[in-house]
């Protein structure tokens, strides 16, 4: 695991500077599953490793995001978040009896969100991030091994390292049986109706489970040297039951999802050669210079955007909030891409729309890198003229 | 001038939020404390003028210790002896009913569950019907205490049956959070000042 001090002498320092001198944005689980869902894409991998805030950013280069959560919806969020929690965890603790055959003793409740945790640590020269994270290791490893009830962590800090640069994660909660596993729980707002979950959103809030849960296999692999069996597969989803605000919990299994980000976040290459190859002159740096003028003019922003390379996919748009400007990118360049992953992959060696369309008519021979592309590109041109002609011929 | 709120009361915040802690008999958050205000005196107490008391108290015995009856202080942390998250206690407890480890905000729950639970009963024995607020109040403890309701008594929990619920959940856990409450209790009589017994300690 990577701490925060070996953060600062390795490619923080430049990170840093790449952010300027506007707050970091650290990562979260949402961040880390949709960067998972475009391991290749440099742009945002940059971005969210140096902290940079990609909304505000997207605005600044004139293509404002046009999504993000409505003020109700994460009002209502809150709310039932805090019904989840409030009286002691007593609505999680009945499902827990209820569903994973929690016993009547297994009642302790840990509050990692405790302000105390926080001001203790800072007298040590930690943040309050990694205050909470040193004593949510702490009280889990108590737990392992049997020497503190406590049978739900709530507002835990987890830490991951992505591409290197380490992050801090905070699950809703996460319970642990008495001489048994850890499991993962999320509370979510979404309504669970007759037993059914709208799909979409039960994969991604599994999905956010999953990387919490390859945090919380690590980091007790670290602290007690052995992650077997320590975690459980399956998540605990905390929702609302039909139209009532009345708590239900989902068990889902994440290994599949676990095991897939697992391996993707193993083979994220690291960021230093994307900082390094950043050209000097290159930042993102999103503050103003005390009187109200912003540091970087929207022309600069976009020229240090343009000298990442992205990997635009039609997907990144529920994604991300920079897939407006990198669309114009790809529009601009006529690339493949708009068409989705298959198009693209499909052709490698072209790099627009446009060519793509004159080698289909050119007779000249392609250079061998495309050769491959354009044999497919005339065999499907043809394809299309047969059958149009047939069906032009039967009408 | 002391603010006064609640619907027709008289009672300044403190005096309403010491109601409240009176019925439920172990420390609260503002927000349960409202919502036992409105079951069981003159409406709710809104939470925001909640957030600056415990301030205020520390205040006033900084500025002359005892002065008053009861101030509203602080749960301690076992812990650290901080001050709980959110937490109002009532200063005339045993310091040991303030303290809160890994099973107080359990025994909290089921204690409160059964001061409640004895409240509806004294208001129905009385030949009045509780108001809605306290029968919500009610379900909130007999929905999540294994055994309080019947199949048949959802809506309106039977307080006997509450009660009995949550006094039988409370002996599986006296033994070991009665031990924590002491230990962490004998720890700020001896560390502690007087003022910090009341409102926890707090690293600067």
């Amino acid at each position: 695991m990577t701490t925060g001090q070996e953060q600062e002498s390795g490619s923080a320092g430049r990170l840093a500077a790449v952010r300027g001198a506007a707050a970091p944005q650290g990562f979260s689980a949402r961040k880390i599953a949709a960067l998972l869902d475009n391991p290749e894409c440099g742009r945002r991998k940059l971005l969210d490793a140096a902290g940079v805030d990609k909304r505000v950013l997207a605005d600044r280069v004139g293509y404002p995001s046009l999504f993000g959560q409505s003020p109700f919806a994460i009002a209502r969020a809150a709310a039932f978040a805090e019904i989840v929690r409030r009286d002691g965890f007593a609505e999680l603790i009945r499902l827990l009896r209820d569903t994973l055959n929690f016993s009547l003793a297994e009642a302790g409740v840990a509050d990692l969100a405790d302000p105390a945790i926080a001001a203790a640590a800072t007298a040590d020269g930690l943040s309050a991030q990694e205050a909470r994270h040193r004593e949510t290791v702490a009280l889990l490893r108590d737990a392992a091994l049997g020497t503190q009830p406590i049978a739900v962590f709530g507002s835990p800090v987890l830490a991951l390292s992505i591409g290197g640069v380490p992050a801090y994660l905070e699950p809703d909660a996460i319970v642990h049986r008495e001489g048994g596993r850890f499991t993962v729980v999320g509370i979510k707002a979404f309504p669970v109706i007759d037993g059914q979950a709208p799909a979409a959103s039960l994969t991604a809030a599994v999905k956010q489970q999953a990387v919490y849960q390859i945090a919380l296999r690590r980091n007790l692999a670290d602290a007690l040297g052995d992650d077997a069996d320590s975690v459980a597969d399956e998540v605990v989803l905390v929702c609302p039951e039909n139209y009532s605000n009345r708590p239900i919990a989902v068990i889902h299994n994440a290994k599949q999802q676990a095991d897939a980000i697992a391996l993707l976040l193993d083979r994220l290459g690291g960021v230093d050669r994307l900082v390094a190859d950043l050209p000097a002159a290159a930042d993102f740096d999103l503050s103003d210079d005390g009187a109200g003028a912003a540091r970087r003019s929207p022309g600069e922003l976009a020229t240090a955007l343009e000298s990442v390379g992205a990997r635009y996919l039609p997907t990144c748009r529920a994604n991300c909030d920079l897939a407006g400007f990198c669309r114009g990118e790809a529009e601009r360049a006529g690339s493949p891409a708009l068409l989705g992953p298959d198009v693209r992959d499909a052709l490698p060696g072209i790099m627009s729309i446009d060519d793509a369309l004159t080698l289909i008519n050119d007779e000249t021979d392609p250079s061998p890198d495309q050769a491959e592309a354009v044999a497919h590109l005339r065999r499907a041109a043809r394809l299309r003229r047969e059958s149009l002609s047939r069906t032009e011929g039967v009408a | 001038m002391k603010p006064r709120t609640g619907r027709g009361s008289t009672l300044t915040v403190r005096e309403q939020v010491h109601q409240a802690l009176s019925v439920l008999g172990g420390p609260a958050a503002p927000k349960l404390i409202s919502a036992v205000h409105e079951a069981f005196f003159t409406g709710p107490v809104l939470p925001r003028r909640m957030a600056s008391l415990r301030r205020d108290e520390e205040r006033s015995f900084t500025a002359g210790p005892y002065q008053r009856p009861y101030y509203i202080c602080a749960a301690l942390t076992a812990e650290r002896l901080a001050p709980g998250r959110g937490l109002l206690a009532v200063s005339t407890w045993p310091l040991e009913r303030r303290i809160v480890g890994p099973l107080g905000p359990r025994t909290d729950f089921l204690t409160a569950a059964v001061h409640v639970a004895q409240q509806v009963k004294r208001i129905v024995s009385c030949g009045e019907e509780p108001s809605e607020p306290a029968w919500q109040l009610l379900r909130r403890y007999a929905s999540n205490i294994p055994g309080a309701t019947g199949p048949r008594d959802r809506e309106r929990p039977e307080p006997g049956r509450v009660r009995r619920a949550a006094l039988a959940e409370l002996a599986v856990h006296e033994a070991a959070d009665r031990a924590d409450r002491d230990r962490a209790a004998g720890r700020a009589r001896e560390q502690l000042t007087e003022s910090q017994r009341l409102f926890g300690m707090v690293v600067k």
